[in-house]
């Protein structure tokens, strides 16, 4: 009798990514189309990926779409590339779709980030994810969506300067920390999703190609290569990153980048680099092991110039 | 005669300049209700308009057409304002908005149409400031703080928000929103009801020294005949969605044709 594994072909994967062929073409139109309006959000259809609302599920969709076998992936979550979200990613995409898994910025073909941008400079053949919780630049001046749409289209964002007018009002100073709206392309002001000033500026005519993604509220958008990103400022008032400048990392040593503080037992505080890999590199330079650390975007809290 | 004499009897504005704002067959229903029939008004520069009418007549609606906020059926409107050429009710979105931004100021009955009330009232008037593109600090606090002041706000509360403030204070605010970019016109719906008599009084003070100094063009809806005989120049009255009279304030308060104005007139007093 013949069995009917003999009549059928043998499994073999046709896909990879964990996303379904129309689920992928679904992201790949609707990122061609934000690359192509730099900063417009577009609406997309989110699918179910096994991971909850608000945890990446955007960023994620982005990143299974543009993941293959030949891929290295990084994901960072709040700088760490070891925090339990994004080791579970990092894994989920390499299980699902063949790819290297690293650690190192410079290594990496792609990053999907939670919070934060590197510290080392990104080149033009990689791609930056970043997760998106909330999309919408208008929402604490406009809560009505329809209305906020109408506003993108008319380039109506002066209402945005309000809430900077107020905090400067209210605190004598600029008090939004995260999530900094920016213009870009001098076109749609954008949330760079709650990524903290510092990494405001890196954005600015970057030579990699950044998606922005929301999988609960289904918007992505993004930031083609060499495309003007602009905090969003008044003319008399320059915009400042935070004063970290003078911060030393406790463990590396490393001086002039964006810290965590780590309060100590004794009421004081100590400060560690918050981009980890970064400062596991210095680690392993100043053990005399070959580490490669690329140009950083800031040096000694200054923002460089890209020719340098 | 002397000199001086002589400058002050000039020919009235009204007789001279031609009219700022004209509005022809302003047609309007909302269902099966007429809310507009076919409603004719001019506005000349430097002069108050007083539109008077018992609730539903239809001086709301008109002064909601006159902001642009909303279109009537049929009907022709016209500023004669730089940049605003034909009927402005075929503007798009995106002009009437500038126009409106730029040109027209409106104080509402209910402050919480027109404000925003957990923000500071300096940031009401700043807000509008930079609508229209204004992007420096110290310029908005500048002009912030000049506008409030010529709506006879007291300037050490500028930075509270409207929801703090007194009735009488939050209409100030409004009026120092609305002047702020110094409009061609300023329409006031009921600016006054619902303030208690004294306040009342303080407020219309107010409107009427600006109105003075500035020579605003204004368009005030209300109810009261007494604010109107204070305030305007020139009466329309509406029932029904038409103008019944129209004429010279004292004409109307001192010889009303109309049976209905004349019943409104006695009444008053």
């Amino acid at each position: 009798m013949t069995a009917l594994s003999e009549l059928t072909r043998p499994w073999a994967a046709m896909s990879y990514g964990f996303l379904d062929g129309s689920a992928k073409r679904e992201m790949r139109r609707k990122m061609l189309k934000a690359i192509a309006v730099p900063g417009c959000q577009m609406p997309y259809a989110s699918r179910e990926v096994p991971m909850a609302r608000g945890w990446g599920t955007g960023g994620l969709q982005v990143t299974l779409t543009l993941v293959n076998p030949a891929s290295v992936v990084k994901v960072i979550d709040q700088g760490a590339d070891d925090s339990v979200n994004a080791v579970s990613i990092r894994q989920f995409l390499s299980r699902v779709s063949g790819a290297r898994e690293t650690w190192d910025t410079c290594e990496a073909s792609i990053i999907q980030s939670r919070h934060r941008i590197p510290e080392e400079r990104m080149r033009d053949d990689q791609i930056l994810v970043l997760q998106v919780p909330n999309p919408e630049p208008l929402r604490p001046v406009e809560p009505n969506i329809s209305v906020a749409r109408q506003m993108h289209a008319d380039a109506d964002y002066g209402r945005m300067w309000l809430i900077l007018y107020e905090q400067l009002v209210r605190s004598g100073r600029i008090m939004q920390g995260a999530s900094y709206p920016a213009l870009v392309n001098g076109r749609h002001v954008m949330t760079p999703s709650p990524i903290p000033r510092w990494d405001v500026p890196k954005m600015h005519m970057a030579r990699h190609l950044t998606f922005l993604s929301a999988g609960r509220e289904k918007r992505v958008f993004a930031i083609p290569p060499q495309t003007r990103v602009e905090p969003l400022v008044f003319s008399d008032i320059p915009y400042k990153v935070e004063d970290h400048a003078a911060l030393t990392c406790h463990r590396s040593g490393l001086k002039g980048f964006f810290m965590n503080e780590i309060p100590q037992a004794d009421g004081s505080s100590a400060h560690e680099l918050s981009d980890s890999n970064l400062g596991i590199k210095a680690i392993r330079r100043a053990e005399g092991e070959a580490a490669a650390i690329a140009p950083t975007w800031y040096r000694d809290g200054w923002m460089t110039e890209a020719g340098e | 005669m002397s000199a001086a004499l002589q400058d002050r009897l000039d020919a009235p504005r009204l007789m001279t300049a031609p009219p700022i704002l004209r509005m022809e067959g302003i047609s309007h229903s909302f269902g099966a209700v007429q809310a507009l029939r076919d409603v004719s008004a001019t506005v000349y520069p430097g002069e108050v308009l007083g539109i008077v009418g018992e609730s539903g007549s239809g001086k709301s609606t008109l002064l909601r057409m006159m902001n642009l906020e909303d279109r009537p059926d049929r009907g022709d409107y016209r500023l004669a304002i730089p940049g605003a050429e034909g009927n402005l009710f075929d503007l798009n979105r995106y002009a009437r908005r500038m126009l409106r931004a730029r040109h027209i100021g409106i104080v509402y009955q209910n402050p919480h149409l027109g404000l925003l009330m957990r923000n500071s009232s300096s940031g009401n008037v700043a807000e509008r400031l930079l609508i229209a593109g204004e992007r420096r600090f110290a310029e908005l606090r500048a002009r912030g703080r000049e506008a409030l002041s010529a709506s006879e706000f007291p300037l050490e509360r500028m930075d509270a928000p409207p929801i703090e403030l007194s009735g009488g204070m939050q209409q100030r605010v409004q009026l120092a929103k609305a002047i702020a970019l110094e409009p061609a016109l300023l329409l006031l719906d009921e600016p006054t009801t619902g303030l208690d008599v004294s306040v009342q009084a303080l407020v219309l003070d107010t409107l009427k020294r600006l109105q003075r100094d500035r020579a605003i063009t204004m368009v005030l809806v209300s109810h009261d005949l007494g604010v109107i005989r204070t305030m305007a120049d020139r009466v329309m009255v509406m029932r029904r969605g038409r103008v019944v009279e129209e004429g010279l304030a004292d004409q109307i308060f001192q010889d009303p044709q109309h049976p209905y104005t004349q019943a409104l007139v006695h009444a008053k007093l």
